[in-house]
């Protein structure tokens, strides 16, 4: 195991930030934390790292009880924090020098590492320039080489992807993935689910502080009823006809505005077909039609009644 | 010890900003060096000031005694005593000087409480000055006589201060040891570097700190297997070495433009005083570095209490012609015993030791200060320390 959390309680004031909250992270895992904004997901990080003291609840990382001197467990940990933290006054090249150093002591082995960090997030063509004249996205892949340089055995990464243009967000989730792939446990929180649904093997839903669901995502998307979402564009239907829909096997949810048909259908066969057979039947024009798995949005929303994104 | 090069690498960044100060210092070095002290190579005696004299209280043996005193170097002149009416005789140049006597100065002087004398003059007037010195020179020279002969009464004292400024007047030496302008001008100089000092270690100080402790770039630190004790091993001796780089390039300076006008003890005994004031300086930094979290705050506060300091203190117009009060308010600052040890020692033309020992007190004071300010530093760190890890 290589984090276990045990029942984790931390309190700010009155607010409960993290309530009753148990985890384990498998070694080799790519260990997804999906929440809304201020659910939590940064306090847990933080209390992980041992930067927050928390009122209740055990942690350890690799087996060992992890503090804020457990210097043997820090050594193999990698950190990309949610707010990109670099220093201003130094290059590209310099930053990642400096927190590689935090690390490995050995100049030659470092500038070899740092090189590769470099490489790795394709900063070459700006290692001397100074992070205030990086766009946003280039600045993201800076804060990370900055937290993987040493190769550590677990990154951990909260919501890197923050205000990120799509072409370096794909570069920093691929590269996350050859991290995972060249050995390295990762924790990544995001409130953004087709993220987590692109490179989590597990999948944490925390709420409020609280566990929603865990899973893999086919576990996580088969807990809840809704088993197929389809939409209608441009048809014209009358309360006739959606009484019809409604009687149709397996439908949980009708929905019809401007012109526009979605049908939430809880697991079953053909459903599909069946809507689009009555939809002939009454001689009905549509427009385009199409049908859509459920996502971890549905799932979040089945639990919690809210979407994930406000 | 990546700190300590994140250190080096932040003050490389900032030597730009800290130059400034450098170049404007040896600039004003330069001008001091071409005119020379500017009051002191004015004959005094034929600048004969002409002051409103007001005394607010009916006049008492003491205050007439000062007026008859400052007859020999001043010539007395009529103004109406309504505040339009002074500032008019001022700006028309009817008058160099006014001073009034507030009421009650009388009572309070001879009761040892701390009362001054209100003064107006006209800035960079050599008679001014000239009458700033000698108004100084009897109301000091009448606390001694206060402070001495207990139950003293008015006629006693005003005779004895009298009598001695009389025979001081008649022989009229400056004991210094180096020639007189060239002393003004040395402590010109030395009293200045204060300001810079205090610039160059809190910008380079502040600076640091403040980008090292930026909350989440400290966070990422944290979780680094480099234990605390360590980083802060390292910021402290990134502070010591900074610290001493400036006080040498200042010494540099002064031994450059001035090392042949100084004697060699004397050098020494400055340069100690430098060389503590500096410290006193890294230890406002380091609690202005902690205490702060932007840079917009650092450069203003950094100004403002350089400059306050300064001249509160008498780093830029000598100390005797700084108000009593802001003086005595003065003593809290370091500044002010950096200054007055300067004085005394560059202008001491035999230093003995019975001499010396009580300004090595104002390098205690001075360390003192530092102690205190380091101390209230540490507090709010460890407080502000607390309140992230909540
Ligand atoms: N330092 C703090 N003091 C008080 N409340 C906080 C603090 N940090 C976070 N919170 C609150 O705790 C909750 C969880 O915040 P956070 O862990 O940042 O959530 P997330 O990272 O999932 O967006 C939020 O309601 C937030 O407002
Ligand atoms: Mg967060």
């Amino acid at each position: 195991m290589v984090i276990k959390v045990e029942n984790l309680v931390k309190r700010y004031g009155d607010l409960i930030a993290v309530d009753h909250l148990s985890l384990e992270v498998r070694k080799g895992e790519i260990f997804g934390l999906l929440g809304p904004n201020g659910s939590g997901k940064t306090t847990l990080i933080n209390c992980i790292l041992a930067l927050l003291k928390y009122d209740k609840g055990n942690i350890s990382v690799f087996g060992k009880p992890m503090a804020p001197d457990a210097y043997d467990i820090k050594k193999d940990i990698g950190v990309i924090m949610q707010n990109v933290a670099v220093f201003n006054e130094l290059t590209v090249y310099e930053n990642i020098d400096y927190f590689c150093g935090l690390y490995v002591r050995d100049k030659g082995e470092r500038k070899k590492l740092v090189e590769e960090a470099i490489d790795f997030v394709g900063l070459n063509d700006f290692r001397s320039f100074y992070p205030k004249k990086l766009s946003g996205g280039l600045l993201r892949r800076l804060n990370i080489a900055c937290g993987i340089a040493h190769k550590p055995k677990l990154i951990i990464l909260d919501e890197p992807t923050v205000a990120v243009d799509p072409q370096s967000r794909n570069n920093i989730l691929e590269g996350i993935v050859r991290l995972n792939r060249q050995g390295a446990t990762i924790v990544y929180t995001s409130h953004y689910m087709e993220e987590v649904e692109q490179i989590c093997s597990r999948i944490m839903i925390i709420d409020k502080g609280r566990i929603i669901a865990a899973g893999t995502k086919e576990e996580l998307k088969s807990m809840i009823k809704v088993g197929e979402i389809v939409f209608v564009e441009s048809v014209e239907l009358n309360q006739t006809l959606l009484d019809a829909i409604r009687q149709l096997p397996n439908t949980s949810l009708v929905d019809y505005k401007n012109h526009n048909l979605t049908v939430t259908f809880t697991k079953g066969r053909n459903n599909l077909m069946n809507l689009i057979d009555l939809l002939r039947k009454k001689n009905l024009g549509y427009g385009s039609v199409y049908s859509k798995l459920p996502t971890l949005n549905d799932v979040f929303l089945e639990f919690t009644g809210r979407q994930l994104r406000d | 010890m990546p700190v300590f090069q994140a250190y080096k690498r932040v003050i490389k960044k900032s030597i730009p900003q800290l130059l400034i100060y450098i170049i404007v210092f040896v600039t004003f070095a330069a001008i001091l060096m071409s005119s020379g002290a500017p009051a002191s190579t004015v004959r005094f005696d034929d600048a004969r000031a002409r002051i409103a004299f007001m005394d607010e209280a009916d006049s008492s043996i003491l205050t007439e005694g000062l007026k008859n005193y400052l007859l020999q170097y001043a010539d007395f002149v009529d103004v109406k005593h309504d505040q339009a009416s002074l500032q008019d005789a001022l700006f028309f140049d009817e008058v160099d000087y006014i001073l009034r006597i507030p009421a009650g100065f009388t009572e309070g002087f001879l009761e040892g409480k701390p009362v001054g004398l209100e003064k107006i003059s006209l800035p960079n007037s050599v008679s001014s000055v000239y009458l700033d010195i000698n108004i100084n020179k009897y109301m000091n020279m009448a606390r001694f006589y206060l402070a001495n002969i207990p139950g003293i009464i008015q006629q006693e004292l005003v005779d004895l201060v009298s009598r001695d400024l009389s025979v001081e007047t008649a022989v009229e030496v400056r004991p210094t040891a180096v020639n007189a302008d060239a002393g003004e001008t040395l402590s010109i100089f030395y009293n200045y570097m204060s300001y810079v000092l205090l610039n160059l270690l809190i910008l380079g100080v502040g600076t640091f700190m403040l980008v090292f402790n930026q909350r989440d770039l400290r966070r990422r630190t944290l979780c680094s297997p480099v234990p605390l004790r360590q980083q802060n091993m390292q910021i402290l001796l990134g502070n010591l070495i900074y610290a001493v780089v400036c006080w040498i390039i200042m010494m540099a300076l002064g031994f450059v433009l001035y090392g042949k006008a100084m004697p060699a003890k004397q050098t020494i005994l400055v340069a100690l005083n430098t060389f503590v004031f500096t410290f006193v300086c890294l230890s406002i930094s380091f609690l202005i570095g902690s205490a702060l979290s932007s840079r917009n705050a650092l450069s203003a506060v950094t100004n403002v209490l350089s400059l306050g300091m300064c001249f509160t203190s008498g780093a830029f117009v000598p100390q005797y012609l700084i108000g009593e009060q802001v003086l005595a308010f003065a003593r809290i600052l370091p500044t002010y015993w950096y200054v007055k040890y300067n004085n005394e020692i560059i202008n001491m033309a035999n230093i003995t030791w019975d001499l010396l020992k009580p300004r090595l007190g104002y390098l205690g004071m001075q360390m003192g200060i530092a102690v205190a300010v380091l101390a209230v530093a540490l507090v709010i760190i460890k407080q502000k320390r607390q309140a992230q890890e909540a």
